[in-house]
């Protein structure tokens, strides 16, 4: 091995923009803030040397920062070839935190970036990992298992990675204890349902600067993305059409007083946007494209590019306009028009700025807690994938109700009695489905 | 214009200044008489003439053998450029996932599939085994050209000296703006 640089990022100079972007999200992230907060002094992670390997933007800064503040070494490459932000990156170098990314990297240098956060000054390995998408984890397992047994624990922020440490849990390649930090309440629960509400809308305005009020709109889908978008389109003064394949959801969306019926029968409806939301597969159709009001609005914020049929669109339209980059406008043979948004991937990613800081602050101080359970707690936790005690994900939520002026409300003791529930909580069973 | 060759085709038999038997209106005469000359002074004529074109051809080569060492000079400068643009064209179509900075370094390699790609890596960093093959690093510059990692000392010194240079005219500009005064 050549020897290793103590950073490699695109551009060191961007580091002050990037110092002045973390200081205002910084603000916005009250979670991680607390934490540094409250453990600043006591430095819970001392002697943990995280490798981290998640998208490195400004908020995956503030959680950086907050590892180190709470004691922490970390090492740090991003878990996209294209997400990284580069002043982001550049800021943490100069802060001396070593950091391997930059936006566009090829696959070989994205493996070389994340074996860089393997072992800290000195030679010493990682004893941590906080992964997200499970690369991380895998390499770690299949290329140095040698390290394994110095590994305390790791934390996996997202449903791809979970499904991965379930899969080689149940092959029995799973090696260390792992959080599932996906399923917390405050990190699904919030950024699918209000991440979503804000930035889809958001992505639809910069793309198409429409006005919503008026026009009828439909969601396909009613779970929590569904929920978001429905909401927000909702406020936006727009009537909004739902379709279902489960009845409890359908039944919640008819409850909400959002009309719920077909996808055919919402065309004939005079719908004019379209978003979907559902996860699944071939929602919106070429029959849907030929029947769509003209200059339909169309996008999606569930599961990559198959919910909508962008395939057909590209083999049976007659002209594709590029408008700007993320808006395309393809005129069918039928002589109308559709504009599709972000080429059917994830619209609020490709046309907006994704989740914003606050949203990320829960999942990030799931992410904090989850080090510290498995740092400060070995043996507790055996090798198997767990989610956070409902504690802490009651803690998460509580740290985020100051920035917003919140006032909770404490039990007494006499009600504490008659519920039979702890006056510090935690409040809720863990089947409690919020 | 007059070629080269016509100079040296011009004869160098002297040649007298025409007679005239009624110059200025005046009649002379004898023309004949006024007109006799010795035999040698054409001889001696004709050699002045001969010697001058020897120092005109002299004279001429000279100069000529200068335009020609600049002609031949500005060729290869100008093959030089064309092959420089070239190379900096193909690199700048080189295939590449992040967007390129002056003043940094980047390391091409190929591929097996033989696409060549910027890579930020070095074949150092790779810990001298890099994925693919290493076919030389460039430092892009600010006018989006590219300089070869082994001269890039030679175009340090270059642009030193530019700067030098550039200093020194202002100065000189000063004083020359000064001496106009």
């Amino acid at each position: 091995m050549g020897e290793k640089p103590t950073y490699k990022i695109a551009d060191i100079n961007l580091a002050d923009f990037g110092r002045k972007e973390i200081v205002l999200a910084e603000k916005e992230m009250p979670g991680l803030m607390s934490l540094r907060a409250k453990y600043g002094e006591s430095k819970p992670l001392k002697g943990a040397r995280i490798a981290g390997c998640l998208h490195m933007t400004i908020q995956t800064a503030v959680l950086m920062e907050t590892l180190v503040e709470l004691g922490a070494e970390v090492q740090w490459s991003s878990c996209n070839i294209f997400s990284t932000q580069d002043h982001a990156a550049a800021a943490m170098a100069k802060a001396g935190i070593p950091v391997y990314a930059w936006k566009g990297e090829t696959d070989e240098e994205y493996i070389w970036c994340i074996e860089q956060t393997l072992f800290f000054k000195d030679g010493k390995p990682l004893n941590m990992i906080l992964d997200d998408g499970g690369d991380l984890t895998n390499l770690v397992h299949e290329k140095h298992p040698e390290l394994l047994a110095g590994i305390k624990g790791l934390s996996e922020e997202t449903t791809t990675g979970v499904h991965n440490l379930e899969k080689m849990m149940r092959q029995g390649k799973l090696k260390v204890p792992a959080f599932n930090v996906n399923d917390s309440v405050t990190k699904s629960k919030f950024d699918n349902l209000y991440g979503c509400r804000e930035s889809l809308t958001d992505g639809i305005k910069r793309a198409t600067d429409i006005m919503l009020a008026g026009k009828t709109c439909v969601v396909a889908g009613y779970g929590d993305v569904g929920k978001g978008s429905a909401k927000s389109l909702k406020a936006f003064g727009a009537r909004v059409i739902i379709t279902e394949i489960d009845p409890i959801n359908a039944l919640q969306a008819a409850m909400e007083g959002y009309q719920v019926t077909t996808m055919e029968v919402a065309i004939k409806e005079g719908a004019s946007v379209f978003v979907t939301t559902t996860g699944c597969r071939d929602i919106i159709t070429g029959e849907c494209f030929e029947t769509m009001k003209d200059d339909s609005i169309v996008c999606n914020i569930g599961h990559f590019d198959i919910e909508i049929d962008v395939k057909w669109l590209e083999e049976n339209a007659v002209e594709k306009v590029n408008i700007k980059p993320q808006v395309d406008r393809y005129t069918l043979k039928n002589g109308k028009h559709v504009i599709l948004l972000a080429e059917g991937r994830l619209v609020n990613l490709g046309c907006a700025m994704g989740h914003p800081s606050f949203v990320m602050s829960n999942s990030f101080s799931n992410q904090v807690l989850a080090q510290i359970e498995l740092w400060t707690k070995p043996g507790v936790y055996p090798v198997g994938v767990h989610v956070l005690p409902k504690k802490l994900d009651e803690e998460v939520a509580r740290l985020h109700l100051d920035h917003l002026g919140v006032k909770l409300t404490k039990l007494t003791a006499v009600q504490s009695q008659y519920l039979g529930i702890p006056q510090e909580g935690p409040f809720k069973p863990d089947y409690y489905r919020y | 214009m007059t070629s080269f060759s016509e100079i040296l085709q011009v004869s160098n038999e002297a040649s007298l200044v025409e007679a005239n038997t009624n110059p200025s209106g005046v009649q002379l005469v004898n023309p004949y008489r006024t007109n006799k000359r010795n035999s040698s002074d054409l001889v001696a004529l004709a050699q002045e003439i001969q010697n001058a074109d020897k120092f005109v051809y002299a004279n001429v080569s000279n100069k000529l053998q200068v335009i020609a060492e600049q002609v031949r000079f500005l060729q290869e400068q100008a093959k030089r450029v064309l092959e420089e643009a070239k190379n900096c064209q193909t690199l700048h179509h080189v295939s590449c996932n992040f967007v390129k900075k002056p003043g940094h370094i980047y390391h091409l390699y190929k591929r097996p599939s033989g696409q060549r790609y910027f890579s930020m890596l070095s074949p150092r960093e790779w810990g001298e085994s890099p994925p693919h093959e290493f076919e030389g690093s460039f430092r892009l510059e600010q006018d989006q050209s590219w300089t070869p990692v082994e001269k890039l000392s030679e175009k340090d010194n270059d642009q030193e000296m530019i700067n030098k240079i550039l200093k020194c005219t202002d100065t000189l500009s000063i004083t020359i703006g000064t001496d106009m005064e």
